[in-house]
C-alpha cells in the first residue's frame, strides 16, 4: 500500500493526504522525529518506517534460528542494522557467532554519518531534445517527494519534454540511503550506463552514484550526490 | 544567370578558395595561431545567408579585424547553403585569408549532406555531379584553429580508449592534431577528426567522456579533459558551435563558449566578439531581424 499510494498521484496530492488524514504519528527510531502516519520515511533523516519493526525484531528475537545458516543470517543482520543504526540494536544481546559482527554496525554507522554529510542528490540533464535543459542540474528533494517521478506528462515531479519519454517513465526513490530507479513499463525503456554500454533497467534497480541514466533514446541524465 | 553560368561562377570561387587554403595551410588540420585585435566568431549558420552571414560580412566586418567561422555553413533551413558557403569563401579568397578564417563543421561532409539537404540543393542549383567538387573541398578543410589564445573547433575534444578500454583525452595540445590527423579525410574517418567535428561539452566532473546520443564514436566530454587540454598550451578556452543555443551559451565557468548563428531553431543567432583574448560583446540577431548588442558579462549561463 505504502509505495503504490503515491504512484499516479501528484506532489500536491501528497500534501493533501498529510493535511486531511493525520492518522497515528510514528516516532523515528534513529533521530526521534515525530512523523505523520502516511510518511513512509522519516521526514527528518530519511529512515524507512519499516525499520521500526526490523529493530524490534532484531532486539526482541536474537537469531536463535541461525544455527546452520551462518552466512545468510549474517547478511540479514547487516541489512537490519543498516536500516536502523540505533543504539538499541547495537547493544542488543550479542550474536552467538561472534565473528566480525560487532565491528560491522559501527562501520555502517560511520558510513551513514558521512553520507549525510555528503549532501544533496542531484539530477543533471546531459542530453534532451530541449537544448535549454542540457547541463541544468535539478536537486532531488526526497524530503518533499518520497518518490520522484520522471516523465513527459506535467504531473511528474521532473518533467522531460522528449517525445520518446513515456508520460510516466520512471520513479526515483531513496531507501535506506540508497537511490533506486524503477522503470514504469516505459515504451522506450530506461537504461543505466555501466561504463561501456547502457544496460536496460528491469523493474526496480539500485543506482551506484554517480550514475548515468538514459530515458528512451534522446534523453540522458546524470544522478549524483554532492 | 543560367545554370551553367552559376555553375562556372561557383566552381571558380571554390577553386580559388581551395588553392589559397592549400597554399596557406598546407593541408594541416589545425591552423594558426592567429592574432587579431578585434575578432568576430560566427557559429553554425546552416544556410542563413540573408539573415546572418550577409550582415556579418557587411556591417560586422567593418568593426572587426578578423571573422572566424566555426563550420556548418550548409544543410538544414533556409536552403541557401550554397550562397552562404560561397559568400564566406569569396571574402576569404579576396582578402587572401586576412579577413576570414573558416574551419570545417560536421555538416561539411557526405555523412550529413545527402540527408540534410545540401546534396539536393547543389544538384538542383548547379546540376548533376556538382556536389563532388564540394565534397573534395570539405575533405581538405581545416578542422581546428588557434585564435587569440583560444582553441577554436566545431564540436569538441576527442577521446580514445586506453588499454583497459577507459576513454581518455586523445590530444594534449592543439599541435597534436597535426600529428594525428591527415587531410584529405572525406567523412572524416579518423576518430580524432570525427570527434573534433561532432563531440559536445558537458558540465560533468565525474565523467571524462560519455557516449553521445548523436551516434557511435561520438562523445560528451567533461570538465577534466577540458582543463587538461587547455593547460597544455595555456589556452584561454574553447570557442565552438555545433549545439543549438539562443545565440551564445557559456559553459564550464567560461572555459567553453558555444556560439550558434543560425535561424532555423527559431531563436537568436549569435556572434561573439573578442578583443585581444577577452570575450567582449555578443551580437544577437533576433528571429524578427532586430539586432541586440550585449556585454559578454550578461550572457554567462544564457
Amino acid at each position: 500500500m505504502a509505495t503504490n499510494r503515491y504512484e499516479g498521484s501528484t506532489g500536491h496530492k501528497i500534501f493533501y493526504v498529510v493535511i486531511l488524514t493525520p492518522g497515528v504519528p510514528w516516532k523515528c527510531p534513529v533521530c526521534g522525529y515525530e512523523n505523520p502516519d502516511d510518511a513512509e520515511y522519516c521526514l527528518k533523516c530519511g529512515t524507512s518506517r519499516q525499520s521500526v519493526s526490523h529493530i524490534q525484531q532484531a532486539s526482541v528475537n536474537p537469531p536463535q534460528e541461525a544455527v546452520g545458516q551462518a552466512e545468510t543470517q549474517v547478511e540479514q543482520q547487516q541489512v537490519t542494522v543498516q536500516e536502523a543504526p540505533q543504539p538499541q540494536a547495537v547493544s542488543a544481546p550479542p550474536v552467538p557467532q561472534a565473528e566480525p559482527t560487532p565491528s560491522q554496525p559501527q562501520a555502517v554507522e560511520v558510513q551513514q554519518g558521512s553520507q549525510a554529510a555528503k549532501g544533496k542528490y542531484y539530477l543533471q540533464f546531459i542530453q534532451t531534445p530541449a537544448h535549454q535543459l542540457n547541463n541544468i542540474k535539478v536537486p532531488l528533494d526526497f524530503e518533499t517527494f518520497t518518490n520522484i517521478s520522471v516523465g513527459r506528462s506535467p504531473e511528474n515531479v521532473i518533467v522531460v519534454p522528449d517525445p520518446e519519454v513515456s508520460r510516466r517513465h520512471a520513479v526515483l526513490s531513496l531507501e535506506n540511503g540508497e537511490l533506486y530507479i524503477e522503470d514504469l513499463n516505459s515504451t522506450n525503456g530506461t537504461y543505466v550506463y555501466d561504463g561501456k554500454l547502457f544496460q536496460p533497467v528491469k523493474g526496480k534497480q539500485k543506482l551506484n552514484l554517480p550514475a548515468v541514466v538514459k530515458l528512451g533514446n534522446q534523453t540522458v541524465v546524470k544522478l549524483s550526490r554532492e | 544567370m543560367s545554370q551553367s553560368e552559376l555553375r562556372e561562377n561557383a566552381f571558380a570561387i571554390l577553386e580559388k578558395a581551395k588553392d589559397l587554403m592549400l597554399d596557406l595551410y598546407k593541408r594541416r588540420p589545425h591552423i594558426g595561431p592567429f592574432e587579431s585585435k578585434r575578432v568576430a566568431f560566427v557559429g553554425d549558420t546552416h544556410g542563413a545567408f540573408e539573415e546572418v552571414t550577409k550582415f556579418v560580412l557587411g556591417a560586422v566586418s567593418k568593426e572587426v579585424d578578423l571573422i572566424v567561422f566555426l563550420g556548418d555553413y550548409v544543410d538544414r533551413e533556409p536552403p541557401n547553403g550554397l550562397e552562404n558557403l560561397l559568400a564566406i569563401l569569396k571574402v576569404f579568397a579576396d582578402s587572401k585569408g586576412e579577413k576570414v578564417v573558416f574551419i570545417r563543421g560536421n555538416h561539411e561532409s557526405p555523412l550529413t549532406n545527402y540527408y540534410y539537404g545540401f546534396y539536393d540543393e547543389v544538384t538542383v542549383k548547379l546540376g548533376g555531379g556538382a556536389y563532388e567538387k564540394f565534397k573534395e573541398f570539405f575533405s581538405l578543410m581545416p578542422i581546428s584553429a588557434e585564435v587569440n589564445g583560444w582553441f577554436v573547433v566545431h564540436g569538441g575534444l576527442p577521446g580514445l580508449p586506453d588499454q583497459e578500454g577507459k576513454m581518455e583525452l586523445a590530444i594534449r595540445r592543439p599541435s597534436e592534431i597535426n600529428e594525428k590527423v591527415s587531410l584529405p579525410d572525406e567523412n572524416p574517418d579518423n576518430p580524432i577528426a570525427l570527434q573534433l567535428l561532432w563531440n559536445d561539452p558537458r558540465e560533468m566532473k565525474e565523467y571524462d567522456f560519455l557516449p553521445n546520443m548523436r551516434g557511435d564514436g561520438i562523445y560528451y566530454f567533461g570538465v577534466k579533459p577540458t582543463e587538461e587540454f587547455l593547460k597544455g598550451d595555456n589556452l584561454k578556452g574553447i570557442i565552438r558551435g555545433h549545439e543549438v543555443a539562443n545565440g551564445v551559451r557559456v559553459l564550464m565557468e567560461g572555459k567553453v563558449i558555444n556560439v550558434f548563428s543560425s535561424v532555423y531553431h527559431g531563436e537568436s543567432a549569435g556572434v561573439l566578439i573578442l578583443e585581444g583574448n577577452e570575450p567582449k560583446e555578443v551580437i544577437l540577431i533576433n528571429p524578427n531581424g532586430d539586432v541586440l548588442r550585449l556585454p559578454y558579462g550578461q550572457v554567462q549561463g544564457y
